[in-house]
């Protein structure tokens, strides 16, 4: 239903002052005008009073003379009161007789003795005596009639230049639009600055917001929150209750995780247990036949071997586990040893799935932290593991490249969606997308840990992530500084 | 006023008694002589008229008093009425009372006591002569001015017109100036004008006479005259101011008076150089 309109877009403190400038423009035009009015009417009424009282010396002069119709007196009279400087002064001057004919003019070649004026001449003058204004000629056309006891012995027409009345209008005209102008533009600045000023807590919220959707939320601290009882106030500390409820969540969030990963320990143990528990039988089974034909060698040997073979295997699932989980961060390097403990942890699960695990070694040495490198690989693997298909090949490939010591993980899975692809491979890692196994999440909080870059290749017909650790240098060093504290 | 009814006063006096007292004498010795003035010359220059009144008033002994009006015909009545000593007119007045005015003085310019009237139109009117005219505006300098309304006058009497008729509208502007303003400025068309004062007004102000040309001169005739009451002719102070005039270009203080007036001085003059004005006065006449 809303129509598209170029205002939707205009920020609040640019719109508010130009509302506020068209107001002033509106209210000013009216103002002006009136004042225009106002100031035309006050003028035209002066210069009535001025040609009045100008006309009425002029006519008391030229009475007598007209009364006689003496040319020459009249024209001298004439002349000398177009002539003469004042306040008012005419462009044109002309008596005429009582029966409308020149008697004497300013300038007799336009006006001739005795001829009637020229009709536009004429038309130019109002009717009765009195001013007439004429904007368009910035003139004025004067008519007084000439009385003489009672008597009408002719009247006088005087055309005067009021270009200087109309000038004064559009000064003060200018002057108005200027000031109006000046105060508009003054205003909307204003109203511009106060606007700005009174949204600026709003720039801060949402400088905070933003900040919460790239991982982090943090609160306004109090030195740049408005009062509470600010409009923005308010708001700053709804938001403030909000982030650390957002925190909170996070934080819970983590500890589930670490749950999560207790859970898998266990899942981890009862399969170890499963795994001891597999050849206890055959063991058990060895110890009651060496007690009933403990005397045959041949039995005694074979049973012997069984146990042997039974006890080894429980060893080394121990020993794996060991490896894995002790709590102390082991100070020791990673090497192939570890690679060899991960194949017999991931053996179980990978039986379990009817997938094969195909190893490709050629490197296994780093100085990375061997905690967290074997504790993401053990991840990536049993991700892998459940990812893939029956039947489906999971491949470890170790290396060392240009990057230092990589170690890829590969699957024939259905591939990572690409959300995940994008946080796997994003520095700061904190918060997995809506729906992420904590496995990944462990993964790459044991990668930061550990100083590892992340590398995620994720197609249709599979996902290869790889863990890559720099080489001996001066980053891998702090690292496990860092793994240390 | 007070002092002219004064004058008059002291003028009967002297009239009446052959028995004037000595106070009397002294009386008549400290009125101001009355000078009358007509618009024969450029009358607008008070300079002029303070250093003539100056220069007379040395020359006489006596305070001269310059009495200007408005019109010829008003200094011609305060001169037969005797309510002024002297007036200088114009010759067609001096013809018009020939019997009760006497001669004193007339000016001589440019050599001789002679001048013209002239015919002048605007400087871009088409007329080359006065039958050009018929129809046009015509502006006249006084009714009782020679060179400023008989001349054409007769000159259309002549060819059986009267004015009135010939031209389209005619009016008197009470001066010879004003005349040479009235065409220059398009009030009229046409004027009748003193051609000393046109000479003088191209020199003192040629912008003005300028914007006018001349068409028509008439023949030369006698410049307007000095005169006085024929009755009073030979009183003290009328001779007094003759013989001022008369010797006018004899010191450096009449000579700039002169000067101003751009004439060369003044001549006693014969009756006689204004006949030609009285023959054109009856000629009018004649006319009706």
């Amino acid at each position: 239903m809303r129509r598209w309109s170029p205002w939707r877009g205009v920020p609040l403190s640019v719109k508010a002052p130009l509302i506020a400038a068209a107001l002033m423009v509106a209210v000013s035009g009216a103002t002006t005008e009136r004042v225009l009015a106002r100031m035309r009417a006050m003028q035209e009424a002066a210069f009535a009073d001025m040609a009045d009282t100008w006309l009425g010396g002029v006519v008391a002069a030229l009475a007598p003379a007209m009364l006689r119709g003496d040319v020459w007196e009249t024209f001298e009279v004439v002349d000398a009161a177009a002539a003469r400087p004042g306040p008012f002064h005419p462009e044109v001057l002309v008596a005429l007789d009582s029966q409308g004919r020149v008697l004497a003019a300013d300038d007799p070649r336009a006006f001739p003795v005795r001829q009637p004026p020229p009709p536009a001449f004429l038309a130019r003058f109002p009717d009765h005596d009195g001013v007439a204004i004429h904007g368009e000629t910035a003139t004025a056309t004067i008519r007084g009639a000439v009385v003489v006891q009672g008597v009408t012995v002719g009247a006088v027409l005087a055309e005067a230049d009021v270009s200087a009345l109309l000038a004064e209008r559009r000064a003060v005209l200018a002057t108005l639009v200027l000031t109006n102008a000046a105060l508009t533009a003054g205003f909307a600045l204003a109203g511009f600055l106060v606007v700005r000023a009174g949204f600026r807590p709003l720039g801060v919220l949402a400088a905070h917001l933003e900040q919460g959707a790239a991982g982090r939320v943090t609160e306004i601290p109090e030195a740049r929150m408005e009062p509470p009882a600010a409009e923005f106030g308010r708001l700053a500390r709804r938001f403030n209750a909000l982030a650390r409820a957002v925190n909170e969540r996070e934080t819970l969030a983590a500890r589930l995780a670490e749950e999560e990963r207790m859970a898998a320990l266990g899942r981890l143990a009862s399969g170890m247990a499963h795994e001891i528990n597999n050849p206890l039988g055959g063991l058990f089974a060895a110890v009651r036949t060496l007690r009933a034909h403990g005397g045959d060698p041949r039995v005694r040997a074979q049973a012997l071997g069984l146990i042997e073979r039974g006890l080894s295997g429980i060893r080394d699932v121990v020993r794996a586990s060991l490896a894995v989980y002790r709590p102390e961060r082991s100070a020791r390097p990673f090497g192939a040893a570890d690679l060899d403990d991960l194949r017999v942890l991931i053996g179980p699960a990978a039986r379990d799935r009817g997938v094969s695990i195909r190893w490709d070694v050629e490197a296994s040495e780093t100085a990375a932290p061997v905690a967290p490198l074997r504790q993401a690989l053990l991840n990536l693997l049993l991700n892998a593991v459940a990812a893939s298909p029956a039947g489906g090949v999971v491949t470890l490939k170790a290396r060392v490249n240009a990057g230092g010591f990589a170690v890829t993980v590969a699957d024939e899975g259905p591939g990572l969606p690409a959300q995940y692809v994008a946080w796997l491979q994003s520095s700061d890692p904190t918060a997995p997308p809506a729906g992420a196994g904590l496995g990944l999440w462990i993964v790459a909080r044991a990668a930061q840990e550990a100083g590892l870059a992340i590398a995620v290749d994720s197609g249709t017909r599979g996902t290869a992530i790889t863990l890559t650790a720099p080489q001996a240098g001066r980053k891998a060093a702090s690292v496990r500084e860092r793994a240390h504290a | 006023m007070r002092a002219e009814a004064l004058a008059a006063m002291t003028r009967r006096q002297v009239l009446v008694g052959s028995l004037a007292a000595a106070s009397a004498g002294a009386a008549l010795a400290d009125a101001p002589l009355q000078f009358g003035l007509t618009p024969v010359f450029l009358l607008n220059d008070l300079e002029l008229l303070q250093a003539l009144e100056r220069r007379l008033s040395r020359s006489t002994g006596r305070p001269v008093a310059l009495v200007t009006r408005r019109t010829y015909r008003e200094v011609t009545a305060l001169l037969l009425s005797r309510q002024i000593d002297v007036a200088w007119l114009c010759g067609y007045p001096f013809v018009q009372h020939r019997d009760a005015l006497a001669l004193l003085a007339t000016p001589v310019w440019r050599g001789a006591p002679l001048y013209q009237s002239y015919l002048i139109v605007a400087r871009d009117h088409p007329a080359r002569s006065l039958d050009d005219l018929r129809g046009a505006s015509h502006a006249f300098a006084d009714p009782d001015s020679n060179s400023g309304w008989l001349t054409t006058a007769a000159a259309l009497a002549a060819r059986g017109e009267r004015p009135t008729q010939f031209f389209g509208h005619s009016f008197f502007t009470n001066g010879h100036r004003n005349v040479v303003r009235a065409v220059a400025s398009g009030l009229a068309d046409s004027g009748s004008v003193d051609g000393y004062v046109w000479e003088v007004l191209a020199e003192v102000e040629p912008a003005l006479a300028a914007e006018t040309r001349v068409i028509a001169r008439s023949a030369p005739v006698g410049f307007p005259p000095v005169v006085a009451a024929a009755s009073e002719r030979d009183r003290p102070g009328v001779r007094a101011l003759g013989a001022a005039l008369l010797g006018m270009a004899d010191d450096a203080e009449g000579r700039a008076v002169l000067e101003m007036l751009r004439l060369d001085g003044f001549t006693q003059g014969d009756p006689s150089l204004f006949d030609p004005i009285a023959a054109q006065s009856a000629l009018v006449r004649a006319l009706g």
